[in-house]
């Protein structure tokens, strides 16, 4: 009975982590295209106006925050995917403690 | 795995909210009293007439912040001439990628601009532009700042100054202005007739007004002092018409420029 818990428990915390994981790539790459357009419509501005075309006033404002919202969710983004990113730079993780 | 998931959320939720943290404190440091001195109400006598000004108005739509002082100027006599002084501050520096804003001075209601400056860049983040209005009647003068063609962070910011012909300006009770800048506001009238000359008060008597003539100055191409120029206007016959501009700041009228016989003299930087 003992034994069954912790599994069960490791079982469903990896089940979470593997969601927040989803949600959180999802979330990522959402805020990442938003910024990448916004921030061409930024650096296309003034040539755009020279052809009548204007860039909303609310262009800037947006691209500021969600930016920041893709930096923040980048930093859980890393921390969920660290031990990968520790084996790209050829960091090996730690061999995990075998459950009797 | 789970404590590095919390420390990541707490930096991530730090990360998110700064923007809006640093939008809150630099708000926060606009408004804070101190950060700007406070334009004062002058009141003087100029040729007769007393002039009263409030402090500056502002317009901030967008990004940037246009600022006109004097916001209301009071005067006891049509004709008076006034300097309006206009500063925009840039939120980012200057030269931006949309660079054909400008400032411009609308048409006065009951008024005449007599003189406008060219917009100048004192600082990346700061342009300055002055002109002078001579007021007639009770109107208004609206002053324009458009953002560059195409620039995302506004479009115009626009500001009206208004200004009144009052018999009694010492009664005209002033509202305190709101005001984000430094400013001196001073007057600006042309002085025509014979002048008495005084030397040792390096001054000039024009229709009984007294205006300090003082440094160098320039008079069609060669460079005086103030005391050759004093001593040519004393020699005048005294019949001669001699016009002068002459700003009013400290206290005293002071010569910006002379005309007579042909001769144009203008005051130099010293």
């Amino acid at each position: 009975m003992n034994l069954i818990i912790p599994r069960a428990l490791e079982v469903k915390v990896r089940m979470r982590i593997i969601v927040l994981r989803r949600i959180v790539s999802l979330l990522l790459f959402a805020l990442w295209v938003v910024t990448g357009i916004t921030g061409t419509l930024l650096l296309m501005g003034s040539l755009l106006a020279k052809v009548g075309i204007y860039v909303p006033t609310v262009i800037p404002d947006v691209h500021t925050y969600i930016g920041f919202g893709a930096f923040g969710i980048s930093v859980i983004h890393i921390a969920l995917n660290w031990d990968a990113l520790k084996s790209y730079i050829g960091i090996k993780p730690k061999p995990k403690a075998r459950k009797k | 795995m789970r404590a590095r998931i919390a420390i990541a959320t707490v930096l991530c939720v730090v990360i998110v909210l700064l923007p809006v943290i640093t939008n809150v404190l630099e708000n926060y440091v606009i408004s804070t009293p101190g950060q700007y001195t406070q334009p004062s109400t002058t009141t003087f006598i100029a040729g007769g007439g007393e002039v009263r000004f409030t402090g500056c108005s502002e317009s901030h739509e967008g990004a940037d912040t246009l600022i006109v002082c004097p916001s209301k100027i009071f005067s006891s006599k049509a004709g008076i001439v006034v300097r309006v002084n206009i500063t925009v501050k840039f939120k980012h520096a200057q030269p931006c990628p949309y660079s054909n804003w400008k400032i411009s001075v609308g048409m006065p209601s009951n008024a005449e601009i007599v003189n406008e400056s060219k917009t100048e860049l004192v600082d990346p983040y700061t342009a300055v532009k002055y002109f002078y209005i001579r007021i007639q009647g009770n109107g208004t003068v609206t002053v324009v700042y458009n953002y560059g063609s195409g620039c995302p962070y506004g479009t115009e910011e626009r500001v009206t100054v208004k200004y009144y012909v009052v018999e009694n300006v010492s009664s005209v009770t002033l509202e305190q202005s709101t005001s984000l800048t430094e400013s001196t506001t001073s007057a600006y009238n042309v002085f025509e007739g014979t002048p008495n000359v005084n030397l040792e008060s390096k001054s000039l008597q024009i229709n009984g007004a007294s205006i300090e003539v003082r440094g160098s100055w320039v008079c069609n191409g060669k460079e005086l002092k103030w005391r050759d120029v004093l001593t040519e206007l004393s020699q005048l016959p005294p019949t001669t018409k001699v016009v002068v501009e002459a700003v009013y700041e400290e206290g005293a009228w002071k010569a910006t420029k002379i005309e007579f016989n042909n001769t144009t003299c203008v005051r130099g930087e010293g």
